[in-house]
């Protein structure tokens, strides 16, 4: 069955039409504020814009606020909202929540209000005239999920995924198990990479998530025949302890990016969000993966 | 002994199950309204018999960590027909299947009825002196003494200590959980007096108050929520804050309690007791 939201993507997909020209009946304003910005992503995104449940909304700030620049994030700690601020970019997108709660919902938050952190942080945003609006479901959602795109982009894999249903899956040069480790880590900055698995084993294939779809998601992976799995995070018992239980009988090398590796995704937002946006300034302000193990 | 007395005699032996506390299990109705019930909700309590007959005269136990199919195996090689999981083994945290098909866990319930054997899950923190001591087992490994307040969490999971380099207590937390690949935010040379260690939560959820208390500078944790507590220990690494967070993995977090309750138990009873290393191996790819 064709919903509007297929028949949009597989336009999109076809003639690779940029969102703007496809509403270019209606010309955006130059000076925009907060909630005209967010009106035109939704406009623009072509989907139906369900804000549940990952709460696609505005988490914070203002919607009269003038848009002086869009900063896309993995998410919108301290750190890069300090530069984004430095920049002028002053309406922030991050994929994930931005209050230590993962639906920014106060109500359900174990922190106190008073907490400095949580204080510091609203002081920054409102000092700095900033607003924050979730992109979680609808840049998973967008044709072909902006953040698998935008990870396997980073991996170095877009030539190599093969066509099958389920998680995007990669034919690999037979390379050992190790080395794959390495340049994952490599390629994603990482200072720490766990891997599950014989080190020597030859890996051809390897099923791809980010982020934490779900135990049932990865646990499918893990079964998919893939020699190797790359996932984000996990809940130990549940997903590390069945490839632990499948090793016993079946080889399974895993590899655990952690969260993070959502992060190149909201780059590719980035090249979206300025497609609609070209008078404004909009960029991806990076963020390093933040584990180490030190020896 | 059967295997339901020998249950009656662990609990006698380490004493009420301890009251669980927000702090450490949050509200969990959107947990499980998204993971459909795989995360642990307050106060539920996870000990008992999970697989086998818990009526069969007990030859031998085996205590592990988390019963994986390997320690199961090794189980029926030594002859043991019980077999305790501090940590999940079947499923998610209440041993409830989370996808379907799970092969690899028909496997091993095919393992466990061929061989004859029992588990029984043994893993929430209990409130008697030796249960305490099985609790404690890994923050007695690592130097430190006793807690806040016993029996009041989360005071009960917070330890002072003199002042530590950060580097130390992650190198003595290796050796003592035996992982290797660990996950750390903070600086190494971080003077730590203040410390949270979050033992048998099992549930990564809100965690995040025990690291935003003032008296605790480093939350040592099996695996939290990504985008909550170590979002948080960031940011306030960001703000200038003397925080870090150490992940060790859920299940390598119950080696020690585990190796623990193993030599309690050879003291209460006559057959043989073997505690198996069983957190999955992890290899640092970098």
């Amino acid at each position: 069955m064709i919903d509007r939201r297929t028949t949009i993507a597989a336009i999109a997909g076809t003639f690779l039409v940029p969102a703007p020209l496809v509403k270019a009946s209606s010309p955006l304003p130059a000076s925009l504020t907060a909630r005209e910005v967010f009106a035109a992503i939704k406009a623009a995104s072509g989907q139906p814009w369900d804000p549940n449940p990952t709460d696609d909304r505005i988490i914070y700030g203002r919607r009269d606020a003038p848009v002086t620049g869009i900063a896309t994030c993995f998410t919108a700690s301290l750190d890069v909202l300090r530069r984004a601020k430095a920049a002028g970019l002053n309406y922030v997108v991050p994929h994930e929540a931005s209050f230590f709660e993962r639906y920014d919902d106060f109500a359900e938050s174990a922190l106190r209000d008073s907490d400095p952190v949580l204080l510091a942080k609203k002081r920054l945003l409102d000092d700095g005239g900033m607003v924050i609006q979730r992109m979680h479901g609808h840049a998973h959602s967008r044709p072909g999920d902006a953040i698998m795109t935008g990870l396997i982009r980073r991996l170095g894999w877009e030539k190599m995924r093969a066509e099958r249903p389920g998680m995007p899956w990669i034919d690999l040069p037979a390379t050992p198990a190790r080395d794959l480790g390495r340049h994952i880590a490599a390629r994603l900055g990482r200072q720490t990479l766990r891997m599950f698995g014989d080190p020597a084993r030859m890996i051809r294939t390897i099923s791809i998530s980010a982020g934490m779809p779900g135990e049932n998601a990865q646990i499918q992976q893990l079964e998919s025949g893939a020699d190797a799995v790359l996932l984000g995070e996990v809940r130990e018992p549940e997903v590390l302890g069945y490839a632990q239980d499948m090793a016993a009988s079946r080889p399974i090398t895993v590899y655990l990016a952690g969260h993070t590796g959502e992060d190149p995704g909201m780059g590719v937002l980035a090249e979206w969000l300025q497609g609609i946006f070209p008078a404004l300034p909009v960029q991806w302000l990076e963020a390093a993966d933040p584990y180490s193990n030190p020896a | 002994m059967r295997g339901h007395e020998l249950f009656d005699l662990i609990q006698r032996g380490l004493g009420p199950e301890v009251a669980r506390h927000r702090g450490v299990d949050a509200p969990a109705r959107r947990d499980t309204a998204i993971a459909g019930g795989s995360y642990r909700s307050p106060g539920t309590l996870v000990d008992g018999f999970r697989a086998g007959d818990s009526d069969s005269e007990i030859k031998g136990i085996v205590v592990a960590a988390r019963a994986s199919t390997q320690v199961l195996r090794r189980a029926a090689e030594l002859g043991a027909n019980l077999v305790i999981s501090r940590q999940a083994f079947l499923g998610d945290s209440q041993d409830r299947p989370v996808s379907r098909p799970e092969p690899a866990l028909a496997e091993k319930l095919a393992l466990i009825e061929r061989n004859g054997l029992a588990v029984l899950r043994l893993q929430d923190a209990r409130s008697g002196a030796a249960g305490r001591a099985i609790t404690e087992a890994l923050p007695r490994a690592i130097g430190l003494k006793s807690v806040l307040r016993n029996g009041s969490p989360p005071d009960a999971l917070v330890y002072r200590l003199p002042e530590t380099l950060l580097i130390d207590l992650v190198r003595r937390i290796k050796t003592a959980t035996g992982n290797n690949a660990v996950r750390l935010i903070g600086d190494p040379a971080l003077p730590i007096r203040g410390l949270a260690l979050a033992t048998e939560t099992s549930r990564p959820n809100a965690l995040t108050p025990l690291i935003a208390r003032a008296d605790v500078h480093l939350l040592v944790a099996g695996e939290v929520h990504e985008t909550e507590t170590s979002a948080y220990v960031m940011d306030a690494i960001a703000l200038g804050q003397p925080k870090a967070l150490l992940l060790v993995g859920s299940i390598a977090l119950e080696e020690p309690p585990a190796r623990s309750l193993a030599a309690w138990l050879q003291r209460e009873v006559s057959m043989p007791v073997t505690w198996l290393p069983s957190s999955p191996s992890l290899e640092e790819a970098c």
